[in-house]
């Protein structure tokens, strides 16, 4: 049984308008029925740009919103509508990394108290054994035990994320969500927390989730990457998989457009770029809702009908009608149209 | 006033600028030498903090006080900028040496139309009419991109998406026909099909117009992505210097080899990062010697006492350091 | 992996460094939160002193029974309108021949505390107003931000005459009327602090933690939101020692023959070309006062504010 079930899982913002607009009521479509498993031990990489959910995903899971439809289940027990008593049995099981260090941190907290609010929270390791646990955990994180006392505004970005993961390790979670956790850390500090993560998933058995916009990042921590696009998942498969024959023309986009510092994969590798602009998620194209940009477009089925997600190689899923109704997929379509004319 | 015919658009010459703060000096950039050739994109690199802004900005002599240029030449097309007035200098900003800056919702100004920022650069340059601008105006959103250019010039910038605004940050900076183009950092806050978008107009604004591109950036990806020449600064000094084929599959200097290992690189996810110990060096207590001598795994006694100095290899290569790689 | 700017003596020990003993632990150790507190704000020697004169004043005026020379409801006719220095009349006499000195003293308990009460009372209220109101947010935002909003309609001094007027003078009956006057204000900001906070990651973390709204509340939102107020409220008390003496000054204050220094500036009115320091003394006095708390609380700001603190 996975750890972490997501079934057509929905979320729509409802956008205000004035007493005079006219029409059906604006939402912002921003996650739009999409479903995957995460298994225990292993780590998920969501991915995406701007619009396409996965941080509304995550916030899903970690029930910081609620779904407008769907369904979340955690061993098995759905998470929905649950007892406070529950939901707070689900939360010692599952904690978060957040994206930004310098709000992440209550800055009138030392950091001690920071990584042990969750355990005053919810009761456990009372007493010494609480100040025993804190100073454990600032080890683990590669901080010194007696920094304590210190407070946030004292330590860098790279190591207060470190005092984020501290917190987030605290209650011994089985799950963590990680929402874009090195993005606003420089080069160095970036590798340092990426490396921790590797280390603390190992040694503690985690099962993770990570957010990110770095294909990069993704690569180096998951074992298998779901991407997704303006609500939708466009493709799921392992992270070697995808790297190695990437299926959907969006995916293949990304991919093509991380930045690498290495000349000669740079030179070697495909170049795709897209058209446009991505879709406002308030209205977002009919059919498939790459279709506007896409550089493999191959006709009208594309604007009329949503392709659903199938699976196409073992293990390896994507929607996208070049591969609809195959079940010996095509290799990498044909020559892709040139890049749209931009000037 | 066009750039005369030599080859080298503009020369940095040892420039040293500090900020003079109630009881410390800042020194932002300590010693800056490179060169950038008509038609040429040349990336400044390094992590925050380096100096790469601050140096920029002394170019166009923008550098805002207590932030004074202490010492050095900026040499446009032979001209030294630092011995210009005032005025000569805003007839340069905007016309010759234009600047396109990181955050493109802060940079426009949300009172006034697409058409009227492009056209405004247009009418006090160059002094077209309202009607000439504007029809200059739609040209350039067409050049730069961006569809539908006349119903566009009617929109006000927050009404466009981040990358269109960069578009227009980059339409603003051509309006005039600059011979040099500085970017500082433009497409950090984009999503990365757009950046990409981005970055290839950029490289073939270069081919079709010829002007000289100064990049700044924090990322070594979109330094190979585009960028003919790369500078990798660190606490206000040139660390090393050259074609960026040579500098990042050959690095010599000790912390360019550390920037590139602190990377995960596309396609091998097992190679180990290799994160670079302790901190940059705080700009108002920078150290003796080499400034990333106390964070380098191969420095020896000298390094921390002796002024090391740029020594160039040749074909525009140059390193500074004791004791370069190979 | 080395830690923030300390000198390491050890061998790194699987990339950690564990300090040698009780002496490194000791140069770990942060002082208390106070501490910190006190460090920041005496670095500005202004708001020290200001604080100084405020204390001093509060001093002087609640041991006023056995400070002051005279009594400050009896006059003696003979010396009317006695400027400063008179022997035995250091500060002068007024119209009807009262110490100056003395109902200054005397008048500060008036003045202080028709300032002080209110914005203590206000703040209390404001707080629990800005905080549901800015945590729950929707109807109940709506309906507590929109009914204060009603009072901002109203300049906040014709506000304080007017709820004086109807009220009648009386020391309780202005405090009441400044009271409701400063509700508004202090729950915006407030209600800002809170909204502010409410966006904050750490509130999410404490959501992920399991902490009701209640636990929330209580240990990151309020703590938030009283630095802002306790600023805010600080300038409010300098506004409110004049605003208090105007009311005063307009005879809708307290009820003589109490004295306070808005009476005492009304009452020289009428000398203001023979004897200017009838109304000069108390104006001086008012001036310091109120500037000082504001100073103060310029000093509050900085001080309680952890960024701007090393």
């Amino acid at each position: 049984m996975p750890l972490l079930e997501v079934r057509d899982l929905v979320k729509h913002f409802p956008v205000r308008r004035g007493l005079w607009a006219s029409g059906p009521p604006a939402a912002v479509r921003a996650v739009d029925g999409i479903s995957f498993d995460i298994r225990s031990g292993e780590t998920v990489g969501l991915v995406g740009e701007s619009g396409c959910g996965k941080t509304t995903t995550g916030r899903m899971i970690m029930k910081l919103i609620t779904p407008t439809s769907g369904d979340i289940r955690f061993e098995g027990k759905s998470i929905g509508g649950i007892p406070f008593e529950e939901e707070r049995a689900y939360r010692r099981q599952v904690q978060m990394v957040f994206q930004d260090p310098y709000s992440s941190l209550n800055p009138r907290m030392t950091v001690g108290s920071i990584i042990g609010y969750p355990m005053r929270i919810q009761n456990v390791y009372p007493g010494p054994a609480r100040d025993a646990r804190i100073r454990e955990l600032l080890e683990l994180v590669g901080l010194s035990r007696y920094q304590a006392s210190w407070y946030p505004h004292e330590f860098s970005g790279g190591e207060r994320q470190r005092v984020g993961i501290a917190a987030a390790l605290a209650l011994n979670p089985k799950f963590i969500f990680c929402d874009e956790p090195v993005s606003s850390l420089d080069v160095s500090a970036q590798a340092q927390i990426l490396n921790l993560l590797k280390d603390i998933r190992r040694e503690f058995n985690l099962t993770i989730l990570i957010v990110t916009h770095n294909l990069s990042v993704v690569e180096y921590l998951s074992d298998r990457v779901v991407v997704m696009y303006l609500g939708k998942i466009v493709e799921v498969a392992n992270t070697a998989d995808l790297y190695r024959e990437t299926l959907h023309p969006y995916s293949r986009a990304l991919v093509s457009a991380i930045p690498t510092p290495d000349p000669d994969v740079e030179r070697e590798r495909e170049q795709i770029i897209l058209r446009g602009e991505i879709p406002s998620p308030l209205d977002p194209p009919s059919g498939c809702r790459f279709h506007t940009r896409c550089q493999a477009y191959i006709g009208d089925v594309c604007r009329d009908v949503e392709p659903e997600l199938r699976e196409v190689r073992p293990g390896h899923f994507t929607a996208c009608h070049l591969y609809s109704g195959h079940t010996a997929a095509p290799a990498a379509p044909a020559a892709s149209r040139p890049a749209g004319q931009l000037v | 006033m066009s750039p005369a015919v030599s080859d080298a658009l503009l020369e940095v010459d040892d420039l040293h600028t500090h900020f003079h703060l109630k009881n410390k000096t800042v020194r932002a950039v300590n010693g800056v030498s490179f060169a950038i050739k008509r038609g040429e994109i040349v990336g400044i690199a390094g992590e925050s903090g380096a100096g790469k802004s601050v140096a920029c900005l002394s170019i166009l002599r923008l550098v805002p006080s207590p932030g004074r240029i202490e010492r050095g030449r900026i040499l446009f097309a032979g001209e030294d900028l630092l011995t210009k007035s005032d005025r000569q200098m805003r007839d340069l900003r905007g016309q010759t040496v234009s600047m396109v800056f990181e955050d493109p919702l802060n940079s426009l100004d949300p009172a006034y139309t697409v058409g009227s920022l492009i056209g405004e650069a247009l009418t006090l340059h160059k002094g077209l009419s309202k009607r000439e601008a504007r029809k200059k105006a739609g040209e350039l959103l067409r050049l730069v991109g961006i569809p539908d250019p006349e119903r566009r010039l009617d929109n006000y910038a927050h009404e466009l998406s981040g990358g269109m605004q960069q578009r227009v940050m980059i339409a603003i900076a051509l309006s005039c026909d600059p011979a040099l183009l500085i970017a500082d950092n433009p497409t950090t806050a984009l999503d990365v099909t757009i950046q990409i978008q981005i970055l290839d107009l950029v490289k073939q604004l270069r081919d079709r117009l010829g002007m000289g591109v100064l990049w700044i950036t924090h990322d070594l990806g979109v330094v190979a992505k585009l960028c003919d020449r790369v500078v990798i600064m660190y606490a206000g000094e040139v660390m090393e210097q050259g074609r960026v084929y040579d500098v990042l599959k050959h690095p010599r200097h000790p912390y360019t080899r550390r920037l590139i290992d602190a990377l995960p690189k596309l396609g091998r996810p097992d190679q180990r990062l290799m994160p670079i110990e302790g901190r940059p060096p705080d700009p108002a207590n920078l150290p003796a010697g080499c400034p990333f001598a106390p964070r380098c795994h191969k420095a020896r006694a000298e390094c921390g006492t002796t002024e090391v100095p740029l020594v160039e290899s040749g074909d525009g290569r140059a390193v500074r350091c004791l004791f370069p790689e190979d | 992996m080395s830690v923030v700017n300390l000198p390491l003596k050890d061998e790194p020990v699987d990339g950690r460094v564990l300090p040698l003993d009780a002496a490194e632990a000791r140069m770990f150790r942060r002082p208390s939160e106070w501490r910190i507190f006190w460090e920041a704000f005496s670095r500005d020697h202004l708001a020290v002193g200001a604080a100084a004169l405020i204390g001093l004043v509060c001093l002087i005026s609640a041991l006023a029974p056995a400070l002051s020379p005279y009594d400050p409801t009896v006059g003696d006719n003979a010396l009317r309108l006695a400027p400063v220095g008179t022997p035995g009349h250091l500060l002068g006499l007024d119209g009807q021949g009262r110490d100056i000195l003395s109902r200054l003293i005397w008048g500060g308990q008036v003045s202080i505390i028709i300032a002080l009460l209110p914005v203590t009372v206000a703040s209390l209220i404001s707080v629990l107003l800005g905080l549901v109101a800015g945590f729950f947010g929707g109807k109940v935002d709506m309906v507590i931000m929109r009914t204060l909003d009603v009072f901002f309609a109203f300049p906040a001094v014709l506000l304080a005459v007017a709820i004086a007027g109807v009220l009648g003078p009386g020391m309780l009956n202005v405090m009441l009327s400044l009271t409701i006057v400063l509700i508004p204000y202090i729950s915006r900001v407030a209600y800002m602090a809170t909204v502010t906070v409410k966006s904050e990651l750490f509130v999410d973390q404490a959501r992920v933690s399991g902490a009701r709204p209640s636990q929330i509340l209580f240990h990151h939102i309020l703590p938030n939101t009283l630095s802002p107020v306790i600023v805010y409220g600080s300038t409010l008390v300098g506004i409110l020692i004049v605003l208090g003496a105007g009311l005063s000054f307009l005879g809708l204050g307290i009820t003589p023959p109490r004295p306070d220094w808005g009476i005492m500036c009304s009452d020289g009115r009428n000398f203001l070309s023979v004897a200017p320091h009838v109304s000069a003394v108390p104006g001086i006095m008012l001036i310091l006062v109120a500037m000082s708390f504001n100073i103060v609380g310029d000093g509050l700001r900085d001080a309680l504010d952890p960024k701007l603190r090393r």
